[in-house]
């Protein structure tokens, strides 16, 4: 509960910095503010005792969206596999676990490289070692031997296997691997997509996704908060919270009116204000991303 | 006694974890519901989506992220026998508004708006959007108070299953 009440203070404080740094933004300037009542602990609290089960969308989603918007490979962005040698906890080893997912959620979306089955057997057997090998499939390296080079059909593959494994965690009452996988799947999907960029655009839609990342990650907070009395957990979520006040101050706030409009049998859903990137939310970010991301590999 | 205690309390814990595992996947079966001609149309699997038991008469509620660039449909069910009530739901999201307080100064808050309700839509079982930005939603699904769950286990029980189907494709505009 310390914790918690720690979290909404610190995402309160963030957000008046941010409206105070953001006046330019503000549609109506005469309107000075006096207060900021978002994420409080009674709003997030109501939250969770009714019981709102928050999604996160998978790596595979992301990379996929990227890829479409006009992402281009690069290599040299995952963690190499000589690394694996560095994870000897469960800790290190659950982030870990996260962390080469993402990477072959990328490699099978971008076609990079053509280590997919290497790191496939490597998750594998970290997942062996993690007591969670249930969550694979017996016939799952032939499968991907079999299709070794469609990156359409590895994409898939690694898409199942990542929802599987997270069904087969939920399930089997492994909230604490499941929160560690997931936190180490998000720092290493981020870092990949921030590295994606070479400057700064205005609008450029691969930098809006990483501001995306902002709402993913309440997302993801909300999810691995079930599991905070966990030491490794809680430790995970205070790394999670320090890059959300990044995004929170660096990013600006724009105020924006819901719209909700009808076309052709689908709705059109706009507005109900939203954060932007800038120059230098997009360099603090990437920063922030690959220390924490340094700490979980090395 | 203390040994016939814990070998029930051992049976009801299978029991709940084998319904829990029986509806892991009912969101699968929600496109059952559709016509066919939206059955037929190509969407890709969300794996936002969600099944869970839940109580009848309950609400069940759960948050997702759509991403500006996918089209998005959702679609709920229940495992509920036919002719049982259809399954009421509301689409939501977090405005950040302005508000003036009593003393005229101006706050700002959180506040949830719906977005649709698909009770002022003939109780359609699905609703196809898409966002200009990427958005955070909320769901809450009124699991119907009566009807039995077509899962023989769940009978006799005063719990359903529940399944959010979320689907996606590539949008209309996408790229630079």
């Amino acid at each position: 509960m310390k914790n918690r009440n720690f979290y909404f203070g610190i995402t309160a404080l963030t957000f008046s910095c941010l409206l105070v740094s953001c006046g330019g933004e503000d549609t109506d300037n005469n309107n000075e503010v006096n207060n900021v009542v978002l994420d409080t602990l009674e709003n997030l609290e109501s939250n969770n005792s009714s019981g709102v089960h928050y999604s996160v969308p998978t790596p595979n989603e992301l990379f996929e969206i990227v890829k479409l918007q006009g992402g281009k490979k690069e290599s040299g962005l995952v963690n190499p596999l000589e690394n694996r040698e560095n994870y000897v906890e469960t800790k290190e080893k659950a982030l870990a676990f996260g962390v080469y997912s993402a990477d072959l959620a990328y490699m099978s979306c971008f076609g990079v490289g053509t280590e997919f089955l290497k790191y496939m057997k490597t998750i594998e057997e970290m997942g062996d070692e993690l007591g969670i090998s249930g969550a694979f499939d017996e016939d799952l390296m032939d499968r991907i031997e079999n299709n070794e080079g469609d990156t359409d059909s590895l994409f898939a593959i690694s898409n199942e296997t990542y929802y599987d494994s997270y069904l087969y965690l939920e399930e089997n009452e492994k909230g604490t691997e499941l929160s560690l996988i997931m936190g180490g799947g998000y720092i290493e999907s981020l870092y990949i997509i921030c590295n994606l960029v070479d400057k700064y655009k205005e609008g450029d839609p691969i930098i809006e996704k990483i501001g995306d990342q902002k709402l993913v990650l309440e997302n993801l907070l909300e999810f691995v908060s079930k599991y905070q009395d966990d030491q490794a957990v809680q430790e995970m979520i205070n790394d999670l919270i320090s890059l959300k006040e990044v995004f929170e101050i660096s990013m600006e706030f724009k105020e924006s009116e819901t719209n909700v409009e009808k076309s052709n049998g689908k709705l059109v859903l706009s507005g109900g204000g939203s954060y932007k990137m800038t120059e230098q939310a997009l360099k603090d970010i990437t920063a922030k991303v690959t220390e924490l991301r340094e700490n979980i590999i090395n | 006694m203390k040994k016939v205690l814990i070998f029930a309390a051992l049976i009801i814990g299978i029991v709940a974890i084998e319904a829990y595992a029986q509806c892991r996947k009912t969101h699968y079966f929600c496109t059952s519901l559709l016509s066919e001609e939206q059955q037929k149309e190509y969407w890709t699997l969300n794996n936002q989506s969600k099944s869970a038991l839940f109580e009848k008469g309950k609400v069940y509620k759960m948050s997702f992220i759509a991403y500006k660039g996918f089209d998005y449909r959702i679609s709920v069910c229940t495992d509920v026998v036919e002719g049982g009530d259809k399954v009421r739901f509301d689409l939501q999201h977090d405005a950040i508004v302005r508000v003036k307080d009593e003393y005229g100064n101006t706050n700002i808050r959180r506040q949830r708006e719906t977005l649709y309700k698909n009770a002022d839509d003939n109780l359609s079982p699905t609703v196809e959007f898409s966002v200009d930005e990427t958005k955070k939603f909320y769901i809450d699904v009124n699991v119907p108070a009566s009807g039995e769950s077509s899962d023989r286990k769940l009978k006799t029980t005063d719990n359903v299953c529940v399944g959010v189907l979320i689907e996606h494709k590539k949008g209309q505009k996408l790229g630079f």
